[in-house]
């Protein structure tokens, strides 16, 4: 499938501070990608970098070619919710509008009809004309969501858009950009603190720490090499038999007297299993814990 | 997107913004002097020695009148014009609405240039019908009274249209100013700096005939001249040039500059 976004030895820093040290990864037409990070690990920058917001040095490439973010036609086809902000002062409608209109390339005949279509997608056409001052973070978050989509965008870069949202909010929103995929092929790339979201919409993943990569694959790669298990055993675990553990290459954690927590890479268990029997060990239940992704935040 | 439809979506924002009703404070001050002058209160009127309106015997023509309100109300139009620069250019710098402008319109110098038309437009209009406005206040209650001729113009007209010109531009100096300050300060520093630069130009009485290079100088010494005693072109040509030059800063220095907003 064709790369809508390839993001090649991106760098930036801030002074002497190198916040984003090479960045590299794509983003396939039609794909949900989740970025994920600790906080301050630059996910934001790197997506202002991305739009030209932020000098930065690396490449980046849109449908191919190198982004020109001067390039009207090529960047009215990125939907952007990062750090959004409205005029406050003005109803959500306007604020829509203003927008609608400062869009080059775009048809504003049905700019009213447009504008209520989008608010309802959102959820907030009954909301229209009240001003974005007496709005809560979700209803913001909402509207901040209708501002990206509001050119039918071929790419979407989403700062936390669930940020501020409730359970309704959150299962809308999610929706709404699985349809977005589904329907008109648009490709997705969304930073979240909420592992849940990331987990249920993301096909792929990018993790960010101290400036690099850390992981970028598929979430069912992340799966297999990140499981995890709870091994409850006929006796107390002994230190030493945690020690041989970690020997093994597993990440041991005791969790009561005879139970312990076990994270291991490898295919099949035996070598763990072996050290165990060998040290007179039997073992009572072993019971698979996935938790993939908060494994990437250890 | 051409700079013209830029400029009509900025004027469109100043409309809306509820800031903007600040210039319905330039109609204020015609009413004040105008009922003032009819009840006799001698706040409103001055012998010639300054403080009110100069309204030695019966010499107070309509636009005489319109140019005192003028001069008598110049702090309030300064203060109003540099917020709503402020908060033209720098908040929306400081507090992030550029953002989606940047990344749909792409030229940052033709949102700045396009922001600066929009608001000059706009004040403009809003100075001018300030104007129209204390004429209808001086045929209301004004020509009435013993200070006023009944006239709506006078001997001194290229004088005073001079003056209005000359204030426009000095206007139009203050905003590039602004603008220039606002591309790198927040939204509060940018306000004060800019008025204190413009309050402390008034106070340059003493430079002679230099004073004349600051914009704000030049309303008053033209009246006082009548229109005859510079020459009024080059001036206004040099004016509108520091505007021009304050703009290419502004807008140069916002293409190198990051949006961290």
């Amino acid at each position: 499938m064709e790369n809508i976004l390839e993001v090649r030895h991106l760098q930036k820093a801030f002074g002497r501070h190198e916040v984003l040290k090479d960045i590299n990864f794509t983003v396939e037409q039609g794909k949900i990608v989740g970025l994920l990070g600790k906080n301050g690990s630059g996910k934001t920058t790197l997506m202002k970098s991305i739009l030209g917001l932020l000098s930065h040095s690396g490449e980046v490439y849109f449908e191919g070619k190198e982004l020109d973010v001067k390039d009207t036609h090529t960047m009215n086809r990125i939907g952007v919710l990062v750090d959004t902000a409205f005029f406050e002062d003005m109803t959500a409608f306007d604020n829509l509008e203003i927008l609608m209109l400062s869009t080059p390339h775009r048809d504003n005949s049905n700019r009213k009809r447009d504008i209520m279509e989008l608010l309802k997608f959102v959820g907030l056409e009954e909301n229209a004309r009240e001003r974005v001052k007496g709005f809560s973070f979700g209803m913001k978050q909402r509207l901040a969501l209708a501002q990206a989509l509001l050119n039918e965008p071929k790419l979407l870069i989403l700062d936390e858009p669930f940020v501020g949202l409730d359970p309704l909010g959150i299962t809308l929103v999610k929706d709404k950009l699985m349809e977005l995929c589904r329907e008109k092929q648009a490709s997705i790339i969304f930073s979240s603190h909420q592992l849940a979201e990331v987990e249920e919409l993301s096909e792929e993943l990018v993790v960010i720490e101290d400036g690099h990569v850390k992981y970028f694959g598929t979430y069912t790669d992340l799966a297999r090499q990140n499981k995890e298990y709870r091994i409850i055993m006929d006796k107390e675990v002994s230190l030493g038999m945690l020690k041989s553990l970690n020997e093994q290459g597993c990440e041991v954690q005791k969790i009561s007297e005879q139970q312990i927590r076990l994270s291991y890479g490898e295919k099949t268990l035996d070598p763990v299993l072996f050290c165990l029997h060998e040290n007179g060990y039997t073992i009572c239940e072993i019971i698979r814990e996935d938790r993939p992704l908060e494994t990437l935040f250890a | 997107m051409s700079f013209l439809s830029v400029t009509r979506v900025e004027f469109t924002k100043l409309l809306r913004k509820k800031i903007s009703l600040l210039l319905l404070l330039f109609f204020v001050p015609a009413v004040l002097f105008g009922i003032g002058m009819l009840l006799g209160l001698s706040f409103f009127v001055s012998d010639g020695g300054g403080g009110g309106v100069d309204a030695v015997e019966k010499s107070l023509s309509g636009i005489g009148f319109a140019i005192i309100i003028m001069e008598q109300s110049k702090y309030i139009i300064s203060l109003v014009i540099i917020i709503l620069a402020a908060f033209t250019l720098s908040s929306e710098l400081e507090n992030g609405q550029i953002k989606s402008e940047i990344i749909r319109i792409c030229s940052r110098s033709k949102i700045v240039v396009a922001k600066y038309v929009a608001l000059s437009m706009l004040i403009l209009g809003a100075i001018l019908l300030s104007l129209i406005w204390s004429l209808l206040i001086y045929a209301m209650f004004v020509s009435k009274t013993e200070f006023a001729n009944g006239l709506l113009f006078d001997g001194l007209a290229q004088a005073q249209i001079g003056y209005i010109v000359f204030t426009i531009l000095g206007i139009a100096t203050e905003l590039a100013v602004t603008f220039l300050l606002g591309v790198k300060l927040k939204t509060f520093p940018c306000f004060a700096i800019s008025y204190i630069v413009w309050f402390a130009s008034l106070y340059t009485d003493f430079m002679g005939k230099i004073k004349l290079l600051i914009p704000y100088n030049m309303p008053n010494h033209y009246l006082e001249h009548t229109g005859a005693a510079e020459n009024g072109f080059a001036y206004a040509a040099l004016y509108i040039s520091y505007s021009l030059v304050f703009l290419t800063f502004s807008t140069v220095i916002l293409r190198g500059s990051e949006i961290k907003a």
